[in-house]
């Protein structure tokens, strides 16, 4: 791993050490009131987007989770699987 | 060697070297030890569920034999059809009362829209204020779907008088029939909006805290670290985790797909570069830790037989495309962009390409990328998953594109697979089923990527150029968790197979995975990125973005993949296989 293929450069890190003073304090304050303002300011105005309110609505009612990151993280998967996986085994015209 | 930071003991790299093998790292080493802890879960889970199948799923094929006989009857799906199709998915081994109280004890803070706080608390008066505006029109839903079903009744009815032999009646009940399914879900949406039920996720969540603490505490404490440290460290790090899964499940974020990994990373971030990480939560910022044990439990998710949910179509598009797209993206970064770092080239081609934060998790864990690059690539997939989430539907609703071929090109484009789902369900219920059956073929991948990255990365890009790597030394290198990813894919996709599809679907999907591995998975990938935040400065992370490489990788490939995906998409369900397109 020494000869890893990178040209980033390694600042130093500021993770790593607690930070004397008043202003990391305040960094820190404005940082957890941006969170709200993000949420709620530019979560609604995203909103107007054309076709957001639809996507919104569409998430409420299949009730989706849009964040998720596997199949088995929201039901949609399962049912869609489930269903299809039925419309092929036993389609319409076949005989027994 | 990976570098190790001052006064942390946590690497930069997502996943270390471990050097040469010896028997004492089967419990020394983080790779061992997550593999242990994740089979100890998987274990318990199957001796949960297992020996406890519901008392309905002896019906099943009853249920079957119903629908094979309607099939043959009729050349649409009757009313008994969808009838026993429904009963049969409505089996499933976590509705069980001890499924329940798993579920219960381990479920993440619920949704809020203004108030956090009913993120954990909601009272019997607040559920039932909830649901009074919802009962009258979840009552007119009801009436609709029964006067749909007579109406489906007294056309089917007619048809058979005809022997099903007149093709305008079969129309017509076929017609009235998907009426009724659809005034069906419409009522079960209904209900489910005055459905609402009070609860108190504090106790529960203090509970699953102390489990975890001591869980992956005395795994600490068997590698030769402090208990005590980790145990009082511990909380700080779930806490941050608790308010991530809460910043996720607040309305407006979730609907734009903006999940625990983004803000456990933000909230990890906000602290480690204002105030610093405090000294005495650094025995709880374990990245690896929490993330191979995650990915161990991942492993049992990958269930290869989950590819044929589709036929052949869904085969040739999640498993064709997507390799195909990652291959030239990586040589795109390394020879046109010249992307500074493989590992960051790499981890950003695989979440494009595949599935996004997950495929981003195994891939970077298997090529030992730096932690940096996994927020980086993870942070992108998620910008762009927002855009492509609706863009992608409202470009097929405007050029008139069929639901199953945009369902299907959603499915293998869109990286996050549950904006996949929503951004399907944007242009109807069979766009929907058809884009989340494709991404959950293309979820499957991740193994083999994993597995195929781990090794090239060992055997190829991790040695002096020309010179030649022997296996063992290929095994020293070779991130062992991935051992441990690999045997629970392969240990839960046999007894998937051997279990059968149906009663596999109710036991193991629906109860092993979905009643308790899963939900432990993203608590342990939630306290992960946390950890990735509290560990991470922003001067190197801004210094990846130099030139805009990244995201020009990250364009370039996802248009390939849009056009690339379209093509085989119609392709496959439109020329060479359309009797599955019929059939869907």
């Amino acid at each position: 791993m020494s000869d890893r293929d990178t040209s980033i450069p390694t600042p130093a890190c500021a993770a790593e050490t607690p930070q004397a003073g008043v202003r990391p304090w305040l960094k820190l304050i404005i940082g957890i009131a941006l969170i709200p303002v993000f949420i709620f300011g530019v979560g609604s105005l995203a909103q107007r987007i054309p076709g957001a309110r639809h996507m919104a609505q569409v998430v409420d009612d299949y009730d989706l989770r849009p964040s998720a990151i596997y199949y088995t993280d929201f039901e949609a998967s399962a049912e869609g699987s489930e269903r299809i996986r039925d419309s092929l085994d036993y389609a319409p015209g076949r005989k027994p | 060697m990976a570098k190790e930071t001052g006064k942390s003991q946590e690497p930069d790299y997502v996943v270390l070297d471990s050097g040469k093998t010896t028997l004492k790292d089967l419990y020394t080493k983080e790779d061992w030890m997550a593999i242990w802890l994740g089979f100890i879960i998987l274990i318990v889970g199957l001796l949960i569920y297992l020996p406890n199948p519901p008392e309905k799923a002896a019906e099943i094929p009853k249920y079957n034999a119903t629908m094979k006989e309607e099939a043959a009857k009729a050349p649409f799906k009757t009313i008994e059809w969808y009838n026993a199709s429904s009963s049969k998915r409505g089996i499933r081994a976590r509705d069980q009362e001890f499924g329940k109280t798993i579920q219960n004890f381990l479920a993440a803070p619920s949704s809020w829209s203004s108030n956090p706080i009913d993120a954990l608390y909601r009272s019997k008066e607040a559920a039932e204020a909830m649901n009074a505006p919802h009962k009258e029109a979840a009552d007119k839903a009801k009436t609709a779907e029964d006067a749909a079903l007579a109406a489906a009744k007294a056309a089917q009815g007619a048809a058979a008088a005809a022997t099903f032999k007149d093709a305008a009646l079969n129309t017509t009940a076929d017609k009235a029939i998907k009426d009724w399914q659809s005034a069906k879900e419409k009522a079960s949406k209904a209900k489910a909006k005055a459905s609402n039920k009070p609860y108190n996720r504090v106790p529960y969540l203090i509970g699953l805290c102390v489990i975890l603490a001591f869980f992956f505490g005395i795994g600490k404490a068997i590698m030769g670290q402090s208990l005590g440290k980790f145990l009082v460290a511990f909380p700080a790090v779930f806490i941050l985790a608790v308010l991530a899964y809460m910043a996720e499940t607040q309305n407006l974020m979730s609907y734009w797909g903006f999940g625990f990994p983004l803000w456990a990373i933000l909230f990890g971030l906000l602290i480690s570069n204002t105030i610093g990480t405090p000294k005495w939560i650094k025995p709880a910022v374990a990245t690896e830790y929490f993330i191979k044990t995650g990915l161990v439990l991942l492993g049992a998710e990958i269930l290869f037989n989950k590819i044929l949910a589709i036929g052949k179509p869904g085969i040739v598009i999640a498993w064709v495309c997507t390799p195909v797209t990652l291959i030239l993206t990586y040589w795109f970064g390394q020879r046109i962009v010249k992307m500074p770092s493989k590992t960051l080239n790499i981890t950003i081609s695989s979440d494009m390409s595949v599935c996004g934060v997950s495929a981003a998790i195994a891939t970077a864990a298997a090529c030992k990328a730096k932690k940096e690059e996994l927020t980086l690539a993870i942070g992108l997939s998620m910008v762009f998953t927002a855009i492509c989430m609706v863009a992608q539907p409202a470009f097929a609703k405007l050029v008139g594109m069929p639901e199953i071929l945009a369902g299907a090109w959603m499915g293998g484009t869109i990286d996050a697979t549950g904006a996949v789902a929503a951004a399907g369900a944007f242009l109807g219920e069979k766009a929907l089923y058809v884009a989340a059956t494709l991404k959950m073929i293309q979820n499957v991948l991740i193994g083999v990527i994993a597995f195929c990255v781990a090794v090239y990365w060992c055997a190829k890009v991790e040695c002096q150029p020309g010179a030649k790597v022997s296996w063992w030394e290929v095994w020293y290198r070779f991130p062992k968790f991935v051992v441990g990813f690999i045997v629970a894919s392969i240990a839960f996709s046999l007894i998937d197979q051997n279990v059968g599809k149906d009663m596999s679907t109710v036991m193991i999907d629906q109860g092993v995975l979905r009643g308790f591995t899963r939900i432990s998975r993203e608590w342990f990938f939630a306290l992960a990125f946390t950890c990735i935040g509290l560990d991470t400065n922003f001067r190197e992370l801004a210094a990846y973005f130099k030139g805009g490489k990244p995201v020009t990788l990250y364009v370039v490939g996802q248009s390939f993949q849009l056009c690339f995906v379209l093509l085989v998409a119609y392709i496959m369900f439109y020329i060479v296989f359309p009797e599955v397109t019929a059939a869907l």
